[in-house]
């Protein structure tokens, strides 16, 4: 059984969130929380490999963060599908 | 199916609502009769500190409120070590009732209830 | 797929309302059904009647309020959090002797038992926080 973890903000909240992730896990940085591509990734970094990280597309382009792989760019109606797909939604702010 | 519930209360006590409206919501689901869990992580583990006294500010004391919780069925509050490490905290300076989760526990903790509300 | 929602934040300060609303919006589109969608916390400030941002702005309260009554949706706020930041409807404003009321038609005040509810009725729960 695997979570989608919604975060939105960067920093101590990323690591917080990161510590409750298990291998499977998706997680999502919508909101400020795309600033954390910016930092040193150190929450991003504590992530389990097999860990898909998205990033919320309006919320990266109206900030200026780039985003490049292995990040992948959603918008809301992938949002929905991933949520979907997890059997739970955890959010992290 | 059975529910059960677990807060996970993230918010120092004072700095807004936050800590208290995630106190109600433990509360109202432990007064359903659902297996609730109050989790406190992050700056949430200042709530458990001793001795608030907050007579000097407009505000009810938050830890004697977490005092209440075993009349609703919450036995015990789980709290966070590391959380409590990054912040020079000892589990001496806390007040009583409190099960200290270990690193690395924490995902399977919040993985066996079937809701979960973060605040 | 049925799912819930819970919005934290105000519209003043946080992107949660807005957040949200996207995620409805799609939600809606894909098919999927909102059976209970709660304002908590700071949240309680979007189903404000009186907020009035500047024209080159979007309204979000104005804008949460045509969604959630074009889809006639279950739209609760809190209650007691709605009191401590003075968001009231007329029996409230009533009950408390004050100079008004400025909850949005469509929005319905209750207690903290309805978001534990429609998050237990609800395939997937989402919470945007502030």
């Amino acid at each position: 059984m695997s979570t989608l973890h919604t975060v939105t903000k960067p920093g101590q909240v990323m690591a917080l969130c990161a510590r409750a992730v298990v291998s499977g896990d998706s997680v999502l940085l919508i909101e400020d929380a795309v600033y954390e591509l910016l930092s040193p990734p150190t929450g991003l970094n504590a992530l389990p490999d097999s860990c898909s990280v998205y990033v919320m597309d309006i919320d990266a382009r109206a900030r200026g963060v780039e985003v490049s792989a292995p990040f992948e760019v959603i918008d809301y109606d992938r949002f929905v599908s991933l949520c979907v797909d997890n059997e739970k939604v955890l959010s992290w702010f | 199916m059975s529910h059960s519930v677990c807060v996970i209360s993230s918010r120092a006590p004072y700095s807004g609502q936050s800590a208290r409206e995630a106190l109600d919501m433990a509360l109202v689901s432990a007064s359903y009769d659902i297996e609730t869990s109050l989790l406190l992580i992050g700056d949430g583990v200042y709530q458990l500190l001793k001795g608030q006294e907050t007579g000097q500010i407009p505000r009810k004391n938050l830890a004697a409120m977490l005092q209440v919780l075993p009349l609703y069925g919450i036995d015990t509050i789980h709290v966070d070590q590391v959380s409590l490490g990054e912040r020079g905290i000892s589990s001496d300076v806390l007040q009583e009732g409190v099960t200290v989760l270990a690193e690395g526990e924490l995902p399977l903790f919040i993985q066996q209830h079937s809701r979960v509300f973060n605040f | 797929m049925k799912f819930a929602l819970a919005v934290y934040g105000a519209p003043a300060n946080s992107q949660a309302p807005q957040s949200a609303l996207h995620f409805a919006r799609a939600l809606v589109a894909q098919g999927h059904e909102i059976v209970r969608l709660f304002f908590y916390q700071d949240g309680v400030n979007t189903a404000t009647a009186i907020a009035q941002p500047p024209q080159d702005e979007s309204n979000l309260s104005e804008e949460w309020q045509q969604f959630v009554q074009a889809h006639n949706l279950d739209a609760v706020v809190c209650i007691a959090a709605a009191l401590r930041r003075g968001i009231v409807d007329q029996a409230e404003s009533d009950r408390y002797e004050l100079p008004g009321h400025n909850l949005r038609k469509g929005y319905e005040l209750s207690g903290l038992g309805q978001l534990l509810d429609g998050a237990l009725m609800a395939d997937r729960f989402i919470t945007f926080g502030a």
